[in-house]
C-alpha cells in the first residue's frame, strides 16, 4: 500500500483518463447515433463507433490542445517570468541557467542521471527531453486530429450531397480551425489564470501553491 | 516491488497509453475509417 500511496498522483490520473475516456465514448455513441437517426441512416454499434474517425477527431483534437499547452508552458517558463507567482522562476533568471544551476557535467552530483554527466548530445537530449516529448506529442496529435477529421469531415460532405475535399484542403476549413481554436483558447486562458490568480490565492498544502503566509510579491516559492 | 521498479513501471505505462492512442486515432484517419 506504501508503494501505491507513493504514487497515488499519476495513478489516480491515469484512472480518471480511461474512466472519462470510456465516459466519452459511450455518450459520443448515443450522439452519433441520434444525428445517425436524425439523417434517416442506420445506427452503428459502439464497437464500430470507437474505431471511428469521428470518435478519433473528438479525441485528438482535446489531446493536442493539452500537449500543446504545457509544451509553451515548458518553453515559456524558461525565458518569461511573472513577479509573484509560484509558477514562475524570479525576475532576473531568465534563461537556460548555467551547468552549476543545473548540476550538468562537473556539476553533476552521485545520484545524478548518467546523461547528465556525460556531456555531448546525450546532456543536450536529457537537458531538452521534456520540452521534445511533449512537443512530439502534440505535433502527433494535432496530425491525428487532422486526418481523421478529413474523414469525418468528408463523410458528412457526402451524406449531404456536396463534393469532398482533399487533406490540404481540409486544413483550410472552418471545420479543422474551429476544433483547433476552441482548444487553444481554453487552455491559454487556463494557464495565464494559474499564473495570475496564483500571486494572491493561496491553497494550503498545494505545491501549486505559494505557502499560505507567503507575501504576494514572493515569486517561485512553493508550499 | 522496489519504488524505483514502479515509477519506471508508471512512467512506461504512460508512455504506452499516448502511443497507442496516437497509433490508434492515426490508423483510423489514415485507412479512412
Amino acid at each position: 500500500m506504501r508503494a501505491l500511496r507513493d504514487h497515488g498522483l499519476s495513478l489516480a490520473f491515469l484512472v480518471l483518463f480511461l474512466a472519462t475516456l470510456a465516459g466519452q465514448a459511450l455518450v459520443g455513441h448515443a450522439d452519433f447515433n441520434r444525428l445517425q437517426v436524425a439523417h434517416q441512416q442506420d445506427p452503428i454499434s459502439l464497437g464500430r463507433y470507437v474505431v471511428s474517425s469521428d470518435f478519433a477527431v473528438d479525441v485528438m483534437e482535446n489531446w493536442q490542445s493539452e500537449y500543446l499547452q504545457f509544451t509553451l508552458y515548458i518553453l515559456g517558463t524558461i525565458w518569461l517570468v511573472q513577479r509573484g507567482s509560484p509558477e514562475s522562476k524570479e525576475p532576473g533568471q531568465e534563461g537556460r541557467e548555467s551547468d552549476e544551476e543545473q548540476q550538468l557535467g562537473e556539476h553533476a552530483g552521485e545520484d545524478s542521471p548518467a546523461w547528465a554527466r556525460a556531456g555531448g548530445l546525450r546532456t543536450w537530449l536529457l537537458s531538452n527531453s521534456l520540452l521534445l516529448v511533449m512537443g512530439a506529442i502534440w505535433i502527433a496529435s494535432w496530425t491525428a486530429q487532422a486526418v481523421s477529421g478529413h474523414n469525418a469531415y468528408d463523410a458528412e460532405q457526402l451524406d449531404h450531397a456536396m463534393e469532398p475535399v482533399s487533406l490540404p484542403g481540409y486544413l483550410a476549413t472552418s471545420d479543422f480551425w474551429n476544433r483547433t481554436l476552441q482548444n487553444w483558447q481554453s487552455e491559454f486562458l487556463a494557464v495565464g489564470s494559474m499564473v495570475v490568480l496564483s500571486i494572491y490565492l493561496r491553497q494550503r498544502g498545494s505545491p501549486e501553491s505559494k505557502p499560505v503566509g507567503a507575501p504576494h510579491h514572493a515569486t517561485s516559492v512553493e508550499g | 516491488v522496489r519504488a524505483g521498479g514502479l515509477m519506471r513501471a508508471i512512467f512506461a505505462i504512460y508512455l504506452v497509453v499516448i502511443v497507442a492512442g496516437l497509433a490508434a486515432a492515426l490508423t483510423i484517419g489514415v485507412i479512412g475509417h
